[in-house]
């Protein structure tokens, strides 16, 4: 018998599509198919414009689904909710609040009925979680990028999310502060044991930070290219999981894979340019 | 991109075939025949049979997957001392029509660079390797104990998908084949990924044979895209298409052989061995119970 927690997130033969005057609907992604475990964190790494912030969208209910199926333990999305917490590359603060202030804007939505002093609990909990317990009466102007990426995930996490999406939260951070925030991230998601799915371009951010890596082929029609397991025990240790012997092959795997997408990129686009010239009757491209 | 469907002279990493016929409850070897470098030769099958969980062929059966052998193991002494030739690694392959168990075909590999796994679907609907052998091809082993593929993915989640034989040649080229060779001495040159099975509408598992350039599984591989429907009235099979693209006079009375079996074919003399092989076999893969592709090895 599966157990729901083995497809906690079910992402069966999705695909997004959008008009073409001149033809065929133009298919960004098609049939893509992961199920994620409860308290996974998945990666989701391939070239820029593949597709992946558009699958991480469509399950955050923010885009809809052209066609196939998206459900978070059992239950269909059908729009955004508090369920599915999402932080994106830019931090998304309203500038004329204080962190603590921003952080409860969602606060609020979630926790209804507790009292004023539980909800500035709360933030101020998570706040103290991603190392931000002196900055909580700072407006955002006043703080770094990094920092202000920190707010965005206390704000994320504090909606006890039963699915949290980064959409390259890391993207415009420098090294240092990327790794930081990774091991903030890391910490917390191994404390809450939050089903995650982290979207990445960074072959060695997927390996440190993933339980599984989601490689996509190039769009359009991107879809799973395949999966890798990282055997990697947690909490991690970036240290170790560098000087781990297998490190290498895992890196070389995702890079291999990322440079034979690159090499038929030009290939791929050409059939697909050739079909959707092509009638609606005429039979569809095998792909592998 | 080059064919691999071409008559090379070189040894072949298949050097054993042993083919398996059910036989109401049991298995009987129907032939078996050891590949010299110049010529087949048949040995005696002493009117063997096999219940189901026996043997390689048996084992086989009762798991309704193919079987891998390798190392130390009383089947690949057995085949090479029958034989008279060196067996790194054995295979047996059940052949289905739909649910209905036709043949095991057993095949011995010869010490060279190459690989068989065996992808089975798990709990995610996801391929992942459940056997494999490898020579060779050290750090692709190591990786691919890690790669899992979903529907439609990659070589194994292709044949999965569409439920038919598919061959690449030159995977390390080609994109639709994911996984790198780079790290390795060998580079396989053919890949061909096999359906077992047709489970509630999919196969059970898909079987993929690498092979290198140096030592191929057989002189020549090539996979003969049928029409199934043609079968419908007791009409021969008739040839549609097939993976090189090119139809030659020997592949249509494989097919009519095919068409009047119905069933695993192993032959080793006749107007089948074309002239330059010592001998070859066909495997049939079903659509609703027709035949839909059969994928034909001369060695």
């Amino acid at each position: 018998m599966i157990k729901p927690n083995n497809r906690y997130v079910e992402i069966v033969n999705l695909t997004k599509a959008y008009p073409n005057p001149f033809g065929r609907d133009i298919e960004v992604v098609k049939d893509f198919n992961m199920i994620i475990r409860k308290g996974e964190i998945v990666s989701v790494i391939g070239h820029s414009g593949c597709g992946k912030s558009t699958v991480l969208t469509m399950l955050a209910g923010l885009n809809p689904i052209s066609s196939g199926e998206l459900a978070v333990e059992g239950r269909q999305v059908s729009g955004p909710g508090p369920d599915r917490a999402v932080v994106f590359q830019s931090p998304c603060l309203l500038p004329w609040m204080t962190s603590l202030q921003n952080v409860m804007l969602g606060v609020k939505q979630v926790y209804p009925h507790a009292s004023k002093q539980e909800k500035r609990q709360i933030c101020e909990y998570y706040l103290n979680l991603v190392g931000l317990a002196d900055s909580m009466n700072k407006y955002p102007r006043e703080m770094s990028g990094g920092m202000q990426q920190r707010v965005g995930v206390a704000g994320a996490i504090a909606l006890k999310p039963q699915v949290l999406l980064l959409d390259e939260p890391f993207g415009r951070l420098d090294s240092l502060t990327r790794m930081d925030l990774q091991d903030v991230i890391l910490e917390i998601l191994d404390r809450e044991k939050i089903t995650t799915m982290v979207i990445t371009h960074d072959v060695d951010e997927a390996i440190y930070m993933a339980d599984r890596i989601c490689m996509m082929t190039n769009g359009p029609e991107a879809t799973v290219g395949q999966i890798l397991e990282v055997p990697f025990a947690r909490p991690r240790n970036r240290a170790q999981v560098l000087d781990h012997e297998n490190y290498y092959d895992f890196r070389f795997a995702l890079i291999s894979f990322l440079e034979k997408q690159e090499h038929s990129k030009e290939s791929h686009v050409k059939a697909i340019e050739e079909k959707l010239r092509a009638p609606e009757s005429a039979d569809e491209l095998v792909t592998a | 991109m080059t064919s691999k469907n071409v008559a090379v002279e070189s040894a072949t990493l298949i050097n054993y075939i042993e083919l398996w016929t059910l036989q109401r409850e049991s298995l009987a070897l129907e032939c078996a025949i050891a590949l010299d470098p110049q010529s087949a030769r048949t040995i005696d099958t002493n009117g063997r049979t096999l219940g189901k969980g026996e043997g390689l062929a048996g084992s086989a059966w009762q798991q309704e997957n193919p079987v891998i052998m390798q190392g130390a193991s009383a089947f690949i002494d057995e085949a090479s001392t029958s034989s008279g030739l060196p067996i790194k690694a054995m295979i047996a392959i059940p052949v289905y029509r739909d649910f209905t168990l036709l043949n095991v075909l057993v095949l011995g590999l010869s010490p060279g660079n190459g690989g068989l796994e065996i992808w089975t679907r798990d709990d995610r609907d996801e391929l992942s390797i459940s056997g494999s052998y490898y020579e060779g091809l050290k750090a692709f082993e190591f990786i691919s104990q890690y790669v899992r593929f979903p529907k439609g993915a990659g070589l194994p989640g292709s044949s999965w998908k569409t439920g038919r034989p598919r061959m690449i040649d030159g995977p390390d080229k080609d994109p639709d084949f994911i996984r790198s060779f780079d790290r390795d001495k060998s580079t396989p040159t053919q890949c061909i990924g096999l359906p077992i099975s047709r489970q509630y509408g999919f196969p059970a598992s898909i079987l993929l044979m690498l092979s290198d350039e140096g030592q191929p599984l057989a002189k020549l591989t090539e996979i003969l895209h049928c029409n199934p429907k043609q079968t419908e009235a007791g009409e021969h099979l008739k040839l549609v298409d097939t993976h090189s693209g090119t139809a030659r006079p020997w592949m249509q009375p494989i097919i009519e052989s095919m068409s009047h079996h119905g069933s695993a074919m192993v032959f080793a003399e006749g107007e089948l061995v074309p002239p330059g092989y010592r001998c070859g076999l066909a495997m049939p893969f079903f659509a609703d119970e027709r035949i839909e592709d059969v994928f034909v090895m001369l060695l």
